[in-house]
Parts: C-alpha cells; structure tokens; sequence
C-alpha cells in the first residue's frame, strides 16, 4: 500500500513538475485585439514614427502616426493631411509645393533620424521610433 | 521437426503482434496521444519477452506506409519502442498487481515528448550551435499538455485492462 501511494505520489509530483515547466516557458499567445503589446512586439501594436515636412519658406509640420507600413512611402500614405506626388520614384511634390530639380534647382531630401536616407521613399525601412523629415534643399 | 514448428508459431505470433499494435494504434488515432500501444509492447514484452524486437521495426514500416516517412518521428520511434521493451524486461516475473506496469506506462507517456525531442537536437542550424538545443526544448514543452495526457491515460488504461487482458494471454498461451 506504501509502494502505491509513493507511485502515485511520485506520478502526480512530475505531472506537476511537467505543468510548471510548460506554464512558465510556453510561447504567451498573442492578440492583436487588445492593443499595444507589454512585450513591445511592433509587429502588433504597430510602430510610432513622426514625418516632418520643411518647405522652402522654412515652415515646419510634423506628422505624427503609428504605422504597420514597411516602408516610408506607405507610412506617408498613412499620415494624415500629407500630400505628395512622385515622378519614376522620385517625389517631387509635397503639400503642393513643387521642388523637380530641372525646373525648380531644388529636391526634397529625406532624412531618417537626422541622417540622410540611403534609400527611395520607396524602399526606405520604417522601424519603430522613426523620426523622418522631407526637407525642401535648394541645389 | 519440433524446432521449425516452434519457429512457424514465434512468425505467427510475431505477425499477430504486430496486428494488435497497428490495429489498436488506428482504432484510437482520433483521441490525441491516447494509445494502446504502449499497452500492447508492454503486455508481449511479458509475455513474449525479446520477441517484441522483431515486432517493433515491422510496426515502424507499416507506420510509415500509412503515415508517410517523417524523419523525425522515424528517429525517435526506432529508440523509443526498444526502450520501453528494455525497461519491461527489468520485470522478472510477471507482475501480479496492474499497479507497476502502469506506473511504467505512465512515466513512459509523461516522458514521451522529452524522449521524441532528441532528433531535434542534431538539426543543423548553421551560425547559433545553441539553436537546436533551443529547438528541441521548445518541441518538448509545446508538447507538456499532450504528454500529460498521455501519461494519464497509459496509466489508467494498464491499471484497468493489464488483469483482464492477461488472463486472456495466460489462456492463449496455455491453449
């Protein structure tokens, strides 16, 4: 009788043990319904960027949106009030002022956290945080 | 005479094995890791004792012509039957009570997921040699929830059936 209740007592404690394990380790199931995840998944919560436009009177406005979009021309699409229109990837005019730089002698420049893009607005990344900002430049 | 009689019976048996086996296995496919399996090497590895070698590879191969050849489970299935077999045979005599057989089934389903996840760790993951140690883990604890219910449900199946089924085998035998 002592031998069974050792065998039960030792089956019920790995079960535990089991159990332990797999609460403590398994992979935390993830709903896209109920907002920004604590884990800091993007992939979910979506990223927060900012996009500032400086025309060339030197005004400034800044949009601010939380995107899923990959890349920079899909977080413009998003943002709210913003206007463009490009030209064989190239962007040549935003909220309506116009920089083609065999008309004009100026471009847009775009820059990503204060650093000049290495890509096209196109195929610019968007990572969470982004700060990006379309500056008119004279040339 | 005597001898090639005796080797017709043990190709019966063996055949008649791996029928039962199989036969159970499909029976209870539709209940997620309730087996009869374990039940049933069990039970001939007492019976029958290292016999039950030739019937695990054959209910390998019939496995895969049902199921499909997976390497993974291929692996594991080819160490952990002959396993099972190994850890009955340390029962000298036939138990008289279900109670220790079906400790021995439900440890071995409890464990089930842990013994299956050691292919994983030979997968080659190129840059990070941690990656299938990683890997293997995962598997295992994805698994937990099945492996619990396995152990259960081995344990209850050989402490209700190992009685009845053994006198049936006691009678085959005598008969």
């Amino acid at each position: 009788m002592k031998k069974k209740i050792l065998g039960i007592a030792a089956i019920v404690i790995v079960i535990a043990a089991l159990l332990g394990v797999y609460y403590a380790f398994r992979e935390q199931p993830k709903n896209p319904n109920l907002g920004p995840s604590s884990d800091g998944d993007v992939s979910i919560k979506g990223k927060n960027v900012t996009i500032e436009v400086i025309d060339d009177e030197n005004n400034s406005v800044t949009y601010s949106l939380t995107t899923h979009a990959e890349y920079l021309e899909g977080a413009m699409n998003e943002a709210e009030g913003l206007t463009y229109e490009a030209k064989d990837g190239m962007v040549m005019t935003v909220n309506g002022k116009r920089a083609d730089y065999n008309l004009d002698g100026a471009f847009w420049g775009f820059y990503v956290n204060g650093k000049f893009c290495n890509y096209g607005f196109a195929e610019q990344p968007v990572n969470d945080g982004d700060e990006f900002r379309i500056e008119y430049t004279k040339a | 005479m005597t001898n090639n009689k005796s080797k017709a019976a043990d190709v019966a048996r063996v055949g008649l094995m791996i029928a039962v086996i199989e036969a159970s296995k499909l029976a209870l496919a539709q209940i997620p890791n309730v087996e009869l399996v374990s039940f049933f090497i069990i039970m001939f590895t007492l019976y029958f004792g290292k016999k039950v070698f030739l019937v695990i590879p054959a209910f390998i191969l019939i496995e895969i012509m049902i199921f499909g050849f997976d390497i993974m489970w291929v692996i594991s299935y080819c160490y952990i039957w002959p396993l099972l077999c190994i850890l009955t045979l340390f029962f000298r005599n036939k138990p008289k009570s279900s109670f220790a057989p079906a400790l021995l089934s439900g440890f071995f389903g409890l464990f089930f997921g842990f013994l299956c996840s050691f292919p994983y760790l030979f997968i080659s993951t190129g840059t990070n040699p941690n990656a299938s140690l990683a890997s293997a883990i995962a598997w295992w604890i994805a698994g937990i929830p099945f492996d619990v219910i396995h152990g259960i449900s081995n344990f209850v199946i050989m402490l209700v059936l190992y009685l009845p089924v053994s006198r049936v085998m006691e009678n085959g035998i005598r008969n």
